[in-house]
Formats: C-alpha cells, structure tokens, sequence
C-alpha cells in the first residue's frame, strides 16, 4: 500500500492505490487525522474541536469520491484541499473571513502547504514546545504560563505576582524572543505553509 | 524601520499581540505592519509562535491513540451508512445556527428530597462596584418554580428552583458563572469570549456547536453529560490529582467525578429531548450514592428509568422506545426492594408486561 510512503511524497501515487478499501483507509486516516486536525487547527484558527469536525468531514469526502478521484492526485494532498475548502467555507460565516484573506493574499502564492506540513513531525514539535518552555529562566516562565494559562492581563500579572507592569511587559517579550528562537525550524515550515495563497 | 530595528519593536508587538497596547501604540503598530511585507513577516513570527505553544494542549490531545481509534470507529460508522452522514451535517448545522448551547447542570438528591423551601421568592441582588465598571449579580430562586434570566450577551438561563447563580455583568474576557443546584442554559454563541459554568471542584467550558449537559452536585458526584456537540471540563483547582488533565466530552458520553475517580464513560443517548424534559425529566439519577438508603425518579421518562435500574441491579431491561413514549415516572423506592417488585409496579401502572429472560427482563405491550 503505498499511501503509506507518500509522507514526503505527495504527488505521484499511481491511480491505482486510489481504489483503497477500508482497510488501508484506516491506516491513512490514522496517519494523517492528527496532522490535519494541527493543520486546520493553526491554519485558521479554529479550536481543535471544530478542526475535527472539518478533518472528520474530510476524510468522508474523501472515502466518497475514492473512486473517481483524477489520475495523478494524491489522495493526501486531495484532503488538504478538501480540507482548506470546508475550512474556507466555514470562515464565510465569520467576519474572520475577511481579515483572512486580505493577510492570504498579501503574501506568496505557492502551493506547497500540503508537502511541507506533513512532513513536520508532530511529536518532535510537542516535545520542542515543552523544552523550549521549560528552559525559560524561572521568573519569565512563570509570567509567561499566567499569561497563557490563564489569560491574565499584564496588570493582572503584576498585582499577583507584585510586580511591575513594566517587568512584566519586558519579560514576556523576552519570552517570546526566546521561544521564537528555539522554536524557529517550525516556524520556518508553518509561515510557508500559512501565508501561501489558497486556491479555491 | 528595517529588519535589523525590528527587535527592539518586540516590546511594542508583543503588547499589540495580546492586546495590551495604548490606542496610540496600536496606531503606530498597524502603521508599520502595513509599511512592508518585512516587518508582517516578522510579526507573523511572533504571532505563530504564540499559537504554537497555544497548540501543546491540543497536541498531546490530537496525538492519544486511544483516541484516535475511538475516531476512526466513527469515522467508519459514518461512511458505512453512507446516506446518513450525522457529522457533517452536524457540522454543518451548527455553523449556520451559530451554535445556542444548552448547558443544564443538576444538583442530585437534595433537589429531590423533601426539602422545606424558605420563604417562596426570587432574592436578585446586585453589588456595584463602580471603578471596576461592573456588577456581581447574585440570583437566589426558591420560588418553587423555574425562573428565566436573560443576560446581557443574549444567553438564557432558566434556573431551577432552591438554585442559585453568580456571574458578572457586563462579561470581560470571559463569560464566568458558578451555579449551585440545577440551571439550563442557553448560552448565546461567542467565540472570543468562552462561556464557563463552575459548580463545585469542576469547570465546564463550552466549545460550540449545540448540546445539553447534566450534572450533580451536592452529593459526592458530580456528572456532566454530553448530548450534542463538545465541552471541555477541567479541574478549578489545578493541583487537583483526581483530574491531572482536561476532559473533552463527546456526544453520548458522560463525565463522573467523585469519590476517588474521575472517568468518561458513554450512556444512552436521548436525542430529541426538548430543554423543557431536560430540566424536568432527564436527571442522571443514582450516581452510585451508597451513603443513602434510597432512590428517586422524579417526572423522568420511562426508558431513563429503565436504564438506570439496569445499570443499578446490573440486569439487561429490554424495551421498545416506541412503547413507552411520553410516559414519565415519578416515585422512591429502597435501596432494598428487590428489582422484581420494582418492574412489577410499573408495569401494573402503566400497562405494561415484564417478562424475564435469565439477567434481563424485557418489557411489552
């Protein structure tokens, strides 16, 4: 079955594997139900649940038209498209629709989103995330979770902790700094895939 | 401003980035972004990584295999019947309704013991807190009936009676209310502001989409149950080592928290209840409260109880839905009267015949 093999090679699956039967369909949507849902989730800004629903309409989609799916589509990339397409179609019903698109068109218009997210390794971006959060020095991490954690206004912040808010303010942009760099070879990978043009 | 500026700007985009910024600083913020693709990019960095470590929750969440086999399962109940397509409908129903929530939160037996009401009124108060620019409103019904509170933001509450709510208003960043006893509500959708119902050591946050929740307090179980759509329960405390993670809830499942434990589990799901029989008939009765010689339905529909005595007397109760519609049932039985007994009575008032079949008993017309 070589929608296994296609994580870095998207195109190019013979027309044949489109006929797939259930079993293999499990083994692709276990394979790329995660990344999607993650894929979905950053690229519109969606809560994760809403992500699943749209994955989830995804995938039956995809089972629908297993068998008249165009020669030369893989059936990977297929799902991203379909996916980017519901997700739009949701966004219309949300003002965020528009600042959407204006931030999409600004920007490059190559299509690469697909390929390039799913070859980003989604334990080693989980991992990646814890270790660059707890490296934080301890003070500016402790702002830092009050602030993401909870929520809590700069002023908020300082008052619990009985610091400045300028203290405050310095030592989250400091941690945003430090996060940006540690973090930045999926930085590189998710601004490609984001401010790519979407065609729909 | 150039690229090589642009960190000594991180101050300032941070603070645009959670809102923390002056009205002037927004201004020369927006300014900037707008002046080259350089310094949005540049932004964007800040921003994506912002989002990044906002996604660790929902990574870890994503990645469960367990989960992700309970996925697959309905993915592939889905396009078996392929006709039918539930979730995407369902999907597609809750975008354009925009998603009205109902949230019911239940408090267990002394809801339904006797309970002496005080004095029958509907106690309102208000504290100002003029710097703040809000007000703690406090609503106490024991009035002996339900009470409607619209709020501000357009979400309802229908509180029941001996209930109590405290919320502020007008909502901040979050739309907060702790309640005591039972409330239904209608929860107007907002996404930027989520909306979180505290009642004891637990908080239920609602993701979108429509569904009702039932829970008890009061007793040493709380449970939250899940119709349609998706909440996500988290401990108040956070050191709470009963509940170390957040629970999301899928439709026909449920979440019961007491004693020593904390689980999910599913139940049978009743899907065309009115919020109307929600409120008065679809209490989870008989969370295992061993400490009580006693259980009560009250005004529950036929099939709820049914499934509740089985799940009591660990005994299969067949029944056909169709028989026993729009019959409710209200009565206390001893923890001690034998289950025989039990079906017996109601099968004589209702008409009903109760055959037993080895564990399971199977009612008839």
């Amino acid at each position: 079955m070589s929608i296994n093999n296609t994580q870095n090679n998207l195109e190019g699956v013979p027309p044949e594997n489109l006929q797939f039967d259930k079993a293999a369909f499990k083994e692709l949507f276990k394979k790329h139900y995660p990344p999607l849902c993650i894929y979905c989730r950053l690229k519109y800004s969606f809560d994760i649940h809403l992500a699943e629903d749209i994955v989830h309409s995804g995938f039956i989609k995809l089972w629908e038209t297993r068998q008249t799916l165009a020669s030369g589509i893989s059936p990977i990339s297929y799902l991203y498209k379909i996916i980017d397409n519901l997700s739009l179609n949701t966004l219309r019903h949300e003002k965020v629709k528009q600042q959407h698109a204006a931030h999409q068109l600004r920007t490059t218009s190559e299509d690469i989103s697909a390929a390039t997210f799913n070859s980003i390794d989604l334990k080693e971006l989980s991992a990646a995330i814890d270790a660059a959060i707890a490296e934080l020095p301890e003070q500016m991490r402790t702002i830092f979770e009050l602030r993401k954690f909870e929520g809590l206004k700069y002023a908020e912040i300082a008052n619990r902790l009985n610091i400045s808010v300028k203290t405050v303010d310095t030592q989250i942009s400091r941690a945003m700094s430090k996060l940006k760099e540690k973090l930045s070879r999926f930085l590189i990978f998710l601004i490609l895939i984001f401010n790519v043009l979407l065609k729909m | 401003m150039h690229m090589e500026d642009n960190n000594q700007y991180d101050e300032l985009l941070v603070r645009y980035l959670f809102n923390e910024e002056t009205a002037q600083e927004k201004a020369i913020v927006e300014n900037w972004l707008n002046a080259s693709e350089e310094n949005l990019r540049h932004f964007n960095r800040l921003k994506k990584t912002w989002q990044l470590t906002e996604i660790k929750k929902d990574l870890t969440y994503i990645m469960d295999e367990a989960n992700l086999e309970d996925k697959w399962n309905r993915l592939e109940q889905d396009i078996t019947e392929e006709v039918e397509r539930p979730s995407m409908r369902r999907m597609l129903i809750s975008i354009a309704v925009a998603a009205s929530v109902l949230l019911v939160v239940g408090l267990g037996w002394i809801f339904f013991s006797p309970h002496k009401p005080g004095i029958p009124i509907a106690q309102h108060t208000e504290t100002k807190n003029d710097s703040l620019a809000f007000a703690v409103r406090h609503d106490v019904n024991t009035t002996g009936k339900e009470k409607r509170i619209q709020l501000a933001d357009g979400s309802l509450i229908i509180l029941a009676n001996n209930s109590e709510v405290t919320y502020r208003e007008p909502f901040a960043d979050k739309r907060e209310i702790t309640l005591i006893g039972k409330a239904y509500f209608k929860v107007a959708h907002d996404k930027a502001k989520p909306f979180t119902v505290t009642s004891g050591d637990i908080s239920t946050t609602v993701l979108g989409t429509e569904f009702t929740i039932t829970a008890f307090r009061n007793t040493s179980h709380i449970i939250i149950r899940l119709y349609n759509g998706k909440v996500v329960i988290k401990a108040v405390d956070k050191t709470n080592k009963r509940m170390k993670n957040d629970v999301y809830l899928l439709p026909g499942q449920e979440f019961v928290y007491g004693g020593q434990t904390a689980i999910v589990r599913t139940f049978s799901l009743h899907n065309n209840a009115a919020p109307e029989q929600i409120m008065t008939g679809d209490d989870p009765s008989l969370p295992d409260a061993q400490d009580r010689p006693y259980f009560m339905f009250n005004n529950q529909q036929l099939g709820e109880v049914f499934d509740n005595l089985a799940a009591l007397y660990n005994v299969e109760i067949v029944y056909n839905k169709k028989d026993i519609q729009k019959i409710y049932f209200t009565r206390k039985y001893n923890r001690t009267d034998s289950l025989d007994t039990i079906l017996k009575e109601i099968g004589t008032i209702h008409h009903l015949t109760i055959t037993r079949k080895d564990n399971a008993y199977i009612i008839s017309r």
